[in-house]
């Protein structure tokens, strides 16, 4: 190694991490402001949101760029990769990292809106809150666009550990302290477990690059065939825990049951967005001709996630306890269009998509029900809301009905993509074992509905929602319809995602 | 044209949705005046449809998702122009029929404009995708029209309904699924077309399973006898429009579903499966007509005889020829007019009494004439007298099957007594007698409105009675090309039609 | 040079990691366990490196990230074991029984 070889500066591609780069310095801004200056709250928020505003645009000149780049010749070839591997091939920008990131940054203003009676009763702590809210968006969209384990790593543990603290944020309530514990403590493990999988996939293959990796395997026969087949499936069970898949689960009922219920939502589909991005780029770049060695395993993940959460879910008295199961639930269906392999990143990105809206738009509606800042949810909070709260119930049995998957939804068509390209990858079994799963789910999204409209109310006023929960729970309800009904737009959008 | 057909009731659910809600004694008339746009293109489809063409007809086309293969696919024939006119017949009357619903009447005609829409659509679709959407969609509006309108036990009964039917649909959406796959295996392109399914090429195995696929989704939704129990919860608890519906048209959702995708898609199974089949239906068939007669509720005994009949119209597809499918498609359209009109009936006097025990009604011809005279003719009708709408039916149904499947048609035949039975029975117990419970005697006779409901029925079971013509030249050509799909696609040879048959197709071609 | 020997090292690291976190009923004591399993990490990451001598270096820098990342999730850990004292007067983890299945 030569010292100019040492010298030679990494190539730098700002425009890959500008969105990053805005969240970040967006978040310590807002600390440094709150400090200085004490803002009311209101402007505060205004501010996160003029930041997340302001990472989508970057976001869209991101996809302009990737189509550019999609078109680039074979003379071009220097110039491509220097702009979609920056940093030395740490970073990608491509259409499966720009979708990440649009779908990140809109939960991450959905969550905002649905969740603010929260900030706004944290009093002086508010900054702090969206502020790691921001951080953990930041970490989770490099899970997205990294392709070195490393930054996958590292993206993971920012984004975690800012989540870590936001279920405990409320900190004097004794069930939100149990969450941020059992979370912490149960996350920290899958980070150690995901770790240990990387150090054997980089003794296995002598790289922790995922482009590197692909074609050391495509090249050589591998040596070490049993550290590197250990190596994947302990990075596999680290995401896992992350995206709450069966039997890696545990900690998700208590913490979405636990955590203040206005960043619930938000927690909860962040690490899904996060957890999804990283597997799908790790199993696709990487290990696409291992597929016959994941696929199963991921299968019996998948299968396994769908018959507990749904099984499990009909048993919850609270609400946010059964969106908890719902939520392993549909980790599983997410896997099922995993196991198709790279044919069916499209499917597995829109499923993820319109779920996360779904949910946080759930969130939102339980949150505007129970309390921004308590913890669980009774159904016996919600009878009779169609009373009380007409636009409430209605707007949850929308989202109720599109997580149930059924027609005219965004959930059925995400449904449907996601058990045709497991079928055509000939995982027939697991596509019955998911429609039989999905008419499991139905009884406990009904059960909802069920006392929203046919029970009779009980006394307690619902509080009238705030214009920006109402703002984004009447979004997040017309999404799923509207993507329901005309779903090619959003369909061909996510099937470009595939990673490089 | 068919879109519109299809919109139409959905932007009048929209309108309807937005009426002010201080007015809510508007949304009843609004919602009933705006029904009568798809009534009216729908008749209008009715005569210009031609006659003597077997394909589909008024197609509509449009993209809806390349990739997928998905597409805005409409088309009528033969088979389904009766259930769209029936559709579009009932929606009014059983919109006029919930003047007594109080509660919420704005939603309750928002539900009911869905419903019409989504059965609408399932009967014109023609992509296996917007079929199942439809098929699945209709769940939505009937599960809280059961579920908020119904009497003492509806939920219990609204959930037994939706997950009965949801559990058939996972079955659909898993064999639709594996179609499309089949579909880009063999042509390199996934498809739902119905068309171009029917050109796949599969294993004996495989169509066989998909033919269980599609087979225990409609067989819920019919339902064919194991398969019943949520019938008779549902009619029960579900406020009359409910049941009207119910059994005067999504029940056929089911029935139709097995003419046009399983005999199309999967012939070589659907003759092997004809025993079965058939054999379930001459069950349900009598099971239901002897479970009605020792029904002590008016409208269990309804909800049962439904199962009897609608077993009519399973055994007439199960028979594989031309005058059983006859049968079967203007059977469809008599049992939702006879059948909707017995749920009118019985709504009636519930609205009255506050009962439906038969033990607690008596003498009833006495007080109230003109209710006793319909429920008679109505009665009639069901049972088959000859010049009434239900003999057309069942009698083609009987003589189609007797030549291919003649000891399950032997069988069935009974169930024609037992008809007559229940029913008549029911009318001596409620009606013949003296009134002697005083609360009986002060009941009042139809108005002007109840009367109103039941005339376009009473005339329509009259004129397929007397003149069957009207719809069965519609049917012919499309039952016809249903039968040669079959024969081509198969080894099965359609046996030689009996005497009687000549006899009944020559007056019908006259 | 062998690896086997650091590989063995750190496999049983991992373990006797895994086995606190199972049997430990403090909280402190299970956070400990967690950083030994890290550590295991750190051990493979470093004899990888020096086996496979990659031309950056990513094993070693690894470790350094990952030792990092260690004490940032110890501190708020230790944070939250705090906050869940001053609650509860109590950090043993069969007491974080408020919700169950």
């Amino acid at each position: 190694m030569t010292f100019a070889q040492v010298l030679t500066p990494p190539s730098v591609g700002w425009i890959a991490i500008a969105p990053e780069i805005v969240l970040g310095v967006g978040a310590a801004l807002i600390l440094l402001f709150d400090v200085q200056y004490k803002p009311k709250r209101t402007h505060l928020g205004l501010a996160t949101a003029a930041i997340v505003a302001t990472a989508f645009a970057f976001a869209i000149v991101q996809y302009d760029r990737v189509q550019t780049l999609s078109q680039a010749t074979a003379d071009q070839a220097a110039d491509f990769v220097a702009t979609a591997f920056p940093f030395d091939a740490m970073i990608v920008l491509d259409a499966n990292a720009v979708f990440g990131r649009f779908a990140m940054l809109l939960v991450t203003g959905l969550g905002l809106a649905a969740g603010w009676r929260l900030f706004e009763r944290l009093g002086a702590r508010a900054a702090e809150g969206l502020a790691l809210m921001l951080l953990s968006a930041t970490g989770f969209m490099f899970m997205a666009s990294s392709t070195h384990l490393m930054m996958v790593f590292l993206g993971l543990e920012v984004g975690s550990i800012a989540l870590y603290v936001l279920a405990g944020i409320t900190r004097e309530r004794t069930e939100s302290d149990e969450a941020a514990i059992k979370y912490f403590l149960l996350g920290s493990v899958a980070s150690a477990v995901f770790i240990y999988g990387v150090a054997l996939t980089y003794a296995g293959s002598g790289s922790m690059n995922l482009l590197e990796i692909q074609g050391v395997l495509a090249r050589n026969i591998f040596t070490r065939p049993a550290v590197l087949l250990i190596g994947i499936a302990l990075m596999v069970v680290g995401m896992g825990f992350k995206v709450s898949a069966a039997p890696f689960h545990s900690w998700a009922p208590d913490v979405y049951q636990g955590a203040p219920g206005g960043i619930v939502g938000y927690m909860a589909a962040a690490a899904k967005i996060g957890g999804f991005a990283a597997l799908i780029r790790i199993l696709f770049t990487a290990f696409p001709d291992f597929i016959s060695t994941w696929g199963p395993l991921v299968a019996g993940i998948a299968a396994l996630s769908m018959l507990l959460g749904s099984t499990v879910a009909l048993v919850q008295d609270d609400i946010r306890r059964m969106l908890g199961y719902s939520g392993v639930a549909h980790a599983g269906f997410i896997l099922t269009g995993v196991v198709a392999g790279g044919a069916g990143t499209g499917e597995v990105w829109f499923y993820l998509g319109v779920y996360t809206v779904q949910l946080v738009g759930a969130f939102g509606v339980v949150a505007a029900v129970t309390g921004a800042a308590t913890s669980g949810a009774g159904i016996d909070a919600f009878r009779g809301l169609s009373k009380r709260a007409p636009f409430l119930a209605a707007t949850f049995t929308v989202l109720l009905l599109g997580m149930a998957g059924l027609p005219l939804t965004s959930g059925f068509v995400a449904k449907f993509g996601v058990f045709t390209e497991a079928w055509q990858a000939g995982y027939e079994w697991l596509v019955i074992v998911a429609v039989l799963a999905s008419v499991i789910a139905f009884f406990f999204y009904l059960r909802v509905i069920v006392a929203m409209y046919m029970e009779e109310p009980v006394d307690e006023a619902v509080a009238p929602p705030g214009i920006s929960v109402r703002a984004s729970l009447a979004l997040a309800s017309l999404i799923t319809i509207v993507i329901g009904i005309v779903p090619g737009p959003l369909l061909s959008l996510a099937g470009e995602a595939s990673p490089l | 044209m068919l879109t519109a057909l299809i919109l139409v009731p959905a932007v009048a659910a929209v309108v309807v949705m937005l009426l002010p809600s201080d007015r809510k004694e508007l949304a009843l008339p609004v919602g009933f005046a705006l029904s009568f746009v798809p009534l009216a293109i729908a008749g209008y489809l009715f005569f210009e449809f031609e006659t003597g063409v077997a394909g589909y007809q008024f197609t509509q086309k449009a993209v809806w998702y390349e990739p997928w293969g998905i597409s805005w696919n409409l088309g009528v024939d033969g088979i389904s122009l009766g259930l769209v006119a029936l559709s579009v017949i009932l929606i009014p009357i059983a919109l006029a029929a919930s003047t007594t619903i109080t509660d919420r009447t704005k939603e309750f005609v928002v539900f009911t404009l869905l419903l019409e829409a989504g059965l609408i659509g399932s009967f014109l679709a023609l992509d296996l995708f917007l079929f199942f959407v439809f098929f699945e969609a209709v769940l939505v509006p009937m599960y809280f029209i059961i579920g908020i309108w119904g009497s003492e036990r509806r939920i219990y009964a609204a959930m037994k309904f939706f997950i009965f039917t949801a559990f058939g649909s996972a079955f659909l959406l898993a064999s639709i699924v594996a179609l499309s796959v089949f579909h880009n295996r063999q042509f390199g392109s996934p498809s739902f077309d119905l068309l171009e399914l029917m050109s796949l090429d599969l294993t004996l195995d495989q169509s066989r399973w998909l033919f269980a696929g599609f087979g225990i989704a409609f067989a819920i939704k019919v339902p064919v006898f194991p398969l019943h129990t949520w019938l008779p919860d549902a009619h029960v608890q579900a406020p009359t429009a409910g049941s009207v519906l119910l059994a005067g048209v999504m029940l056929k959702l089911g029935t139709y579903g097995l003419l046009r995708f399983n005999l199309n898609l999967f012939p070589q199974a659907a003759v092997d499966a004809v025993p079965i089949i058939a054999g379930l239906a001459v069950i349900g068939i009598i099971y239901g007509a002897v479970v009605a007669i020792v029904q002590p509720d008016l409208k269990k005994l309804v909800a049962y005889s439904s199962v009897s009949h609608l077993g009519f119209i399973v055994l007439g597809t199960a028979a594989l020829t031309s005058a059983g499918f006859q049968g079967a498609v203007i059977q469809n359209v008599n049992h939702g007019l006879t059948t909707g009109a017995l749920f009118l009936l019985v709504g009636m006097i519930y609205e009255r009494r506050h009962t439906k025990k038969i033990e607690d009604f008596g003498g009833l011809a006495k007080v109230m004439p003109i209710f006793a005279g319909l429920f008679l003719f109505t009665a009639f009708a069901s049972i088959g007298l000859p010049g009434l709408n239900g003999f057309v039916g069942e009698f083609l149904v009987l003589i189609g099957s007797f030549p291919s499947i003649p000891v399950f048609a032997t069988i069935a035949a009974f169930g024609v007594i037992l008809a007559a039975i229940y029913l008549l029975w029911a009318y001596e117990r409620v009606f013949t007698g003296i009134p002697d419970k005083p609360e009986n005697q002060k009941l009042t006779d139809l108005n002007a409105r109840e009367i109103g409901l039941m005339v376009p029925l009473v005339v329509l079971m009259l004129v397929l009675g007397l003149y069957p013509k009207i719809l069965l030249d519609r049917t012919a050509a499309s039952t016809e090309a249903l039968l040669d799909r079959v024969e081509q696609a198969t080894t099965y040879e359609v046996p030689e039609q009996g005497r009687l048959a000549d006899v009944f197709a020559g007056e019908g071609d006259e | 040079m062998l690896v086997n020997q650091f590989l063995i090292v750190a496999a049983l690291l991992f373990a006797m990691g895994t086995y606190g976190l199972l049997v430990r009923r403090n909280t402190v004591m299970i956070l400990l366990s967690v950083e030994l399993m890290l550590n295991a990490v750190n051990i493979n990451l470093v004899a990888f490196e020096a086996y496979l001598r990659t031309s950056e270096a990513i094993g070693q820098v690894f470790s350094l990230f990952v030792i990092t990342i260690a004490a940032a999730e110890v501190g708020i850990g230790l944070a939250i074991v705090l906050m869940i004292f001053r609650n509860r007067q109590s950090a043993n983890v069969d007491e974080y029984n408020l919700m169950k299945f």
